[in-house]
This record gives C-alpha cells, sequence and structure tokens, in this order.
C-alpha cells in the first residue's frame, strides 16, 4: 500500500471574480522509502499540492489517502494527530519557533505527543547529532546560520520517525554549498531510516539526488519518473 | 502541561519589556485597590467605632417607639431591673452602662444657652466611650471627670462653658419645663470637656444619670440601655438573647445598624460606589491587558500557524496563551498583593490626616469622624482582590487565546 494516494485531486482558489485553478486533477502515489522530487515552473501548484498532502488545506474535489486513510473523512484532531504523529515538515523560511532553542525546537514534536522527557532527551539528541548538530543544542534560531536553521528544521520533522517527510523548497535559501550538504543529509537519512521524502523544489540538485522526479506544469502533473 | 508552561515563559521573557509593564500596571492597579480598601474599611470601622461608643451602642435597649420618635420622656422603666438583666445576658465581655438624655436650656450669672444634656454613670461610661480623656487639664482650675454619687456635678463642653462665661468651681442652672412648674437644679462645674467637635464642645454636658433623672422627675428610668462588645460579630446573638429575656417590658433591643441607621446606609452605600469605582478601574486595566495580549499573539501568528501545522493541537495553542496569561498574572498578583500590604502599613501605624483636605470637623451621617483615620487590614478583601487580579488577567487572555487556535496554518504562516 502506497503511504499517499492522490485520485483526481482539484484545488480551486476564489480571488475575487477569478477562479485559480491550482490543480486540475492530480494522481499521484507515493510508496515507502521514496525520495520523490516535485518539480515545475513557479504557479503549477507544488505548494498546493503538499499542503494537500500535509492536511494542511482541504481539496475542492478528489481525495487523499494518507497511510490508506480518507483525509476528508477526518475531523480536525484527527488531522492533528496524523500531522504530529505520521508526517513532518520543512518549510522554505526554516519558521523554527524563536524562543526555543535547536534542542527544544527539535524537541516540540516530542513534547506536543507527550512523549517522556528521558526519552525525548535520547531522541533528540541523537536525531541533532545525525544532521550535524552537536554541540549547538542550546542556541536559538537566531544565533544559528541559515544552513544550521534549515538543519534543525529537518531535525524537528524527523524526530518524530514520520512515515513521510514533506519539505517546500528546503534548500531556497541556501547558498549551494550548504544546499548540497543538506540534500546529502537527506539522502542519508532517506537511505539509512527509511524516511520517505517528498520536495518541491526548483533545485537541479535536488532533481539529481532523487530516486523519483515529477514534474508538474500547470496545475498538472505532466510526468513522472523513477530512476 | 511543563512543556507548554516553559514555552509560555519563554514568549514573556521574549519582549521582557512589554512584560514588565503589563505586570506593572496589574500590579499597581491591585495594590493601589488594597491600599484604597484597608483605609476604607479602617475608615468606616472608625466611624462605627465612634458612632457605637458615643451615640449608642452595639446593642441598643431603649423604650418602646423612641427609634421612630426620639422624645426625651419616652424612657425605659425599671431601671435597676433592666440593666441587671442586661448585664447577666450580655455575659462578662460586655460592657453596659445607661445614658438618660435631656433637653433643656443652662443658665449662669451672665448668660444663657440651650443645652444637651447626658446623664451618665461615670465609671461604666469610662470604659465605653473617650470623653472623660478629653477633659481640659491645663489651666489654674483643672478639672475632674465626674464622681459617681456626685448629683450635683456637671462636666460642660468647652465653647459651651465659654458661652455661660462660666469657669470649673462655677455654679450654672438647669431649666426645663416639668411636669407642673418649671424646674431648676443647681451644679456646680467639675470639669471642661474639649473633644474637638463643634457640637459637643458646644452644647454638651454630663451629669450623673440621678441627677438627669431628677430633672426629668422620673427616677429608675434612662434613655438607653447601650452593650458594648469587644467583637462586633457577636451583635446578632446578643440582640437576639436580649430581645428575649425583655420580652415582657416596654422596650425595643436594637443591634447598632438599626440605632444608627443613617451611619449604617452610608458605610454600605460608600461601600458599594467604592467597589462600583473599584470594578471600573479593574475593567479599564483587564482592557489594556486585553489590548497587550492581543498584540503579542498577533505578532506571533506564523509561529502558531508553525505549531498548527506540526500538529500541535488548537487546544494545545490556546493553552500556551492562556498559560502565559495565568504566569504574567500570577507574578503581578503577587507584586502588587506585596505593594499593596506594604503601602497600608504606614496608615495603619501612623494614620492618615483627612484634615488636611477636609478640615477639622468631619460630620458623616451625624457622626463625627476623627481628623486621624487609620486603615485596618481586610484580610479577605486583599485576597479577594489579589484573586481577582489574576483570574482578570487570565480572562483578558482568553479572546486572544482562542483566536489563535482558530488560525489556519498555511495562511498564519504566510503571515509577516
Ligand atoms: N491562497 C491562495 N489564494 C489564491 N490563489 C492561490 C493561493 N495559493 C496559491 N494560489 C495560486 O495557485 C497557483 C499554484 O500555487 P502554488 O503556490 O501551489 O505554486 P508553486 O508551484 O508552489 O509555485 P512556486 O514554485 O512559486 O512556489 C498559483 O497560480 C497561485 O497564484
Ligand atoms: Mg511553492
Amino acid at each position: 500500500m502506497p503511504i499517499v494516494t492522490v485520485r483526481d485531486l482539484k484545488r480551486t482558489y476564489q480571488q475575487g471574480q477569478l477562479e485559480v485553478h491550482a490543480l486540475r486533477g492530480v494522481d499521484l502515489d507515493i510508496e515507502a522509502g521514496e525520495f520523490t522530487a516535485l518539480m515545475g515552473p513557479s504557479g503549477s501548484g507544488k505548494t498546493t499540492l503538499l499542503n494537500q498532502i500535509g492536511a494542511l488545506d482541504t481539496p475542492s474535489s478528489g481525495s487523499v489517502l494518507v497511510d490508506g486513510r480518507e483525509l476528508a473523512g477526518m475531523t480536525k484532531a484527527q488531522l492533528s494527530a496524523l500531522r504530529l504523529n505520521r508526517l513532518g515538515f520543512v518549510f522554505q523560511a526554516y519558521n523554527l519557533i524563536p524562543v526555543l532553542t535547536a534542542y527544544e525546537n527539535t524537541e516540540f514534536v516530542l513534547m506536543m505527543r507527550g512523549m517522556p522527557q528521558a526519552e525525548r532527551r535520547e531522541r533528540v539528541m541523537r536525531t541533532l547529532a545525525a544532521v550535524g548538530l552537536e554541540g549547538m543544542e542550546h542556541r536559538r534560531p537566531a544565533e544559528l546560520s541559515g544552513g544550521q536553521q534549515q538543519r534543525v528544521a529537518v531535525a524537528r520533522a524527523i524526530v518524530g520517525e514520520p512515515a513521510l517527510v514533506l519539505a517546500d523548497e528546503p534548500t531556497a535559501n541556501l547558498d549551494s554549498k550548504t544546499g548540497n550538504d543538506l540534500i546529502a543529509l537527506m539522502r542519508r537519512l532517506n537511505a539509512e531510516q527509511g524516511i520517505t521524502f517528498v520536495f518541491a523544489t526548483h533545485d537541479p540538485k535536488v532533481m539529481e539526488a532523487a530516486t523519483r522526479v515529477v514534474d508538474m506544469v500547470d496545475g498538472e502533473v505532466s510526468s513522472d519518473t523513477r530512476k | 502541561m511543563l512543556g507548554l508552561l516553559k514555552i509560555a515563559a519563554r514568549n514573556l521573557s521574549r519582549n521582557l519589556r512589554r512584560t514588565l509593564i503589563t505586570a506593572t500596571a496589574i500590579a499597581g492597579g491591585l495594590s493601589l485597590l488594597v491600599w484604597a480598601d484597608t483605609l476604607a474599611q479602617g475608615t468606616y470601622k472608625g466611624l462605627i467605632q465612634r458612632g457605637v461608643s458615643e451615640l449608642a451602642g452595639h446593642v441598643v435597649v431603649q423604650a418602646e417607639g423612641y427609634q421612630d420618635d426620639p422624645d426625651m420622656h419616652l424612657l425605659v422603666p425599671d431601671l435597676a431591673a433592666v440593666e441587671a438583666t442586661v448585664r447577666s445576658v450580655g455575659g462578662p465581655e460586655a460592657r453596659v452602662t445607661s445614658r438618660v438624655q435631656v433637653q433643656g436650656l443652662l443658665q449662669s450669672t451672665k448668660n444663657v444657652s440651650g443645652v444637651a444634656l447626658l446623664g451618665i454613670d461615670p465609671v461604666t461610661e469610662a470604659t465605653v466611650s473617650t470623653w472623660h480623656t478629653k477633659l481640659v487639664t491645663e489651666g489654674d482650675e483643672p478639672g475632674a471627670w465626674l464622681e459617681p454619687d456626685d448629683d450635683r456635678g456637671i462636666v460642660l463642653g468647652i465653647k459651651l462653658a465659654e458661652a455661660l462665661e462660666v469657669e470649673v468651681g462655677d455654679k450654672v442652672v438647669l431649666v426645663l419645663q416639668g411636669r407642673d412648674e418649671v424646674i431648676n437644679q443647681l451644679f456646680r462645674v467639675r470639669g471642661l470637656l474639649r473633644t474637638g467637635e463643634d457640637n459637643a464642645d458646644g452644647f454638651m454636658a454630663l451629669t450623673t444619670v440621678a441627677a438627669a433623672q431628677a430633672a426629668l422627675e422620673r427616677p429608675d428610668t434612662a434613655t438607653m440601655v447601650t452593650v458594648h462588645l469587644d467583637d462586633p460579630a457577636a451583635v446578632p446573638a446578643v440582640r437576639e438573647a436580649l430581645d428575649a429575656a425583655l420580652a415582657g417590658s416596654p422596650v425595643e433591643v436594637l443591634p447598632w445598624q438599626e440605632a444608627l441607621p443613617e451611619m449604617y446606609r452610608y458605610t454600605i452605600l460608600d461601600r458599594q460606589s467604592q467597589l462600583a469605582m473599584f470594578f471600573v478601574m479593574a475593567v479599564i486595566v483587564a482592557m489594556g491587558v486585553l489590548n497587550t495580549v492581543l498584540m503579542s499573539v498577533m505578532e506571533r501568528v506564523k509561529e502558531f500557524g508553525v505549531m498548527l501545522a506540526l500538529g500541535t493541537t488548537p487546544w494545545q495553542v490556546f493553552r500556551i496563551i492562556v498559560l502565559e496569561g495565568i504566569v504574567l498574572g500570577f507574578f503581578a498578583m503577587l507584586a502588587g498583593g506585596a505593594l499593596g500590604i506594604l503601602a497600608t502599613v504606614p496608615t495603619i501605624t501612623y494614620g492618615i490626616d483627612y484634615a488636611q483636605w477636609m478640615g477639622d470637623n468631619i460630620e458623616v451621617a451625624g457622626v463625627t469622624m476623627d481628623a486621624q483615620v487609620y486603615a485596618a487590614w481586610n484580610w479577605p478583601g486583599t485576597i479577594g482582590f489579589c484573586i481577582c487580579a489574576w483570574l482578570m488577567t487570565i480572562f483578558a487572555s482568553l479572546w486572544p487565546a482562542w483566536r489563535a487556535s482558530r488560525l489556519a496554518p498555511v495562511e498564519a504562516m504566510r503571515h509577516v
């Protein structure tokens, strides 16, 4: 069973009088362990699709299934629980919580899950080490570089061992060296821990690293290549 | 919960300046409230103490109908028996005295003046009121308090004595209309009173109970038998017991609230208007707090969007913000309460001189207040105000918290 099943998904935004068809009927399956790059020109609907898969937005029509469960049939609380327990997010603008340290930002998701302190500590330290942030646990986001902040964001996304990590242009704000490191890191996590990744990206380096490239044009999937 | 608390505390310390300003506003308002409340309580207490000790008692026994029509000939009959009953019912804690009020004229060799004469028991009266402490002691002829059996002695208000041009040792004659003929009663001035109150100094005279009874031609009677208690909370019980014990006599038993209705009403109304003022003040502070909390939430829309996107439930977001209110309010409460208590200490120890604003003779509902007013601890009030300030801060954070919890994550994250 695929982790994500998208069927004839449409999302139309009402912009005053104008209807914007951000998604015009997308069909897509994402299998466990895939490292998928969602490519396409600006405005082609990548972010819209990721938000749909991440249960952050509701479709105009069609369906999204995560773990075989239809999102449309779930309550708000169930969707919160799904995001908390099964999904990880990396946003373009890092979006760390500024008052919390790297450690605490990473810990946040586990805390919300109600995990005991000792277990949290062990996991957070292990994850921060995995993303190469040992010794920086007690720094606040403002005391970290952009690349380091994005590493914290990745740590936060994977610390809960989610089934799927959704990343919207994770490398867009990073210089190419830092971006490369981050891609390598996620590729490693994918290979070693079997975490499934879906990226929306313009970055050709992400495409090179990806095991699957899905091209979008104008709200539709135009090509889908597995390497 | 502890985790949410940590986040809430961090958020408060993030904009420490704003947090401190908000907390200062709450604490300042609270301390002012505590201070004003203890002062008001002290004022009421002083007023009641004064009125009760001089004009009535905590419980008053007087002739039936006297309260509605205070005629000086309406007297408690069989005084000795009634007083004995009151003493035995009141028990050892109660101080009991009897008073006879007489309105008449006082004549000296030079002048004549109206007088409000009060027949008192010099011994028991000295245990319930403070007139005996207000004797004029300077001058070449220092006065003395009345002796218990000195039925020819009289103590005059200082201004009354001046008007009559008499001094200690001089003679005065009380003149009043008796049943059949004009009564003249000769007294010798034993002492002078300086109370600082125009009414008392200008018109009051004290004699023994027997002398006043004689003037009214009514032995074994009194205008009132008053009971003074150390614990005002015992008033209803004493009143009830007296009512029962005196059931056969033509007397009425009144608690001070009924014996001094104007004064009682004044304390109640003044308290109500004060509480209303406190409430308005609290609302103003609460609106300020609401505004700052809302502002601080709106600045963090993006953050709450991220939290919600990560799977934090709206309820958890709600709790983070309410916890901020709880923590902020808690410390503001501690600071404000402590400050209020600290500010109250001097007004309790040294009091406040109302005279500097209101002149010497402040009369409230027929009772002259002491110009020096002392605050009185009112712990239920103080603790109540503290808790109210805390709750108010929490309430002020509910609406912003609700708004934040309802944010749509995607839009919130796009917010800048
Ligand atoms: N909230 C919204 N309201 C109205 N229109 C929207 C909204 N969000 C997206 N759109 C529109 O939907 C279309 C798809 O947008 P989307 O953000 O998914 O594109 P994208 O592929 O992520 O682009 P980019 O590469 O620039 O991030 C665009 O035409 C966009 O203007
Ligand atoms: Mg996008």
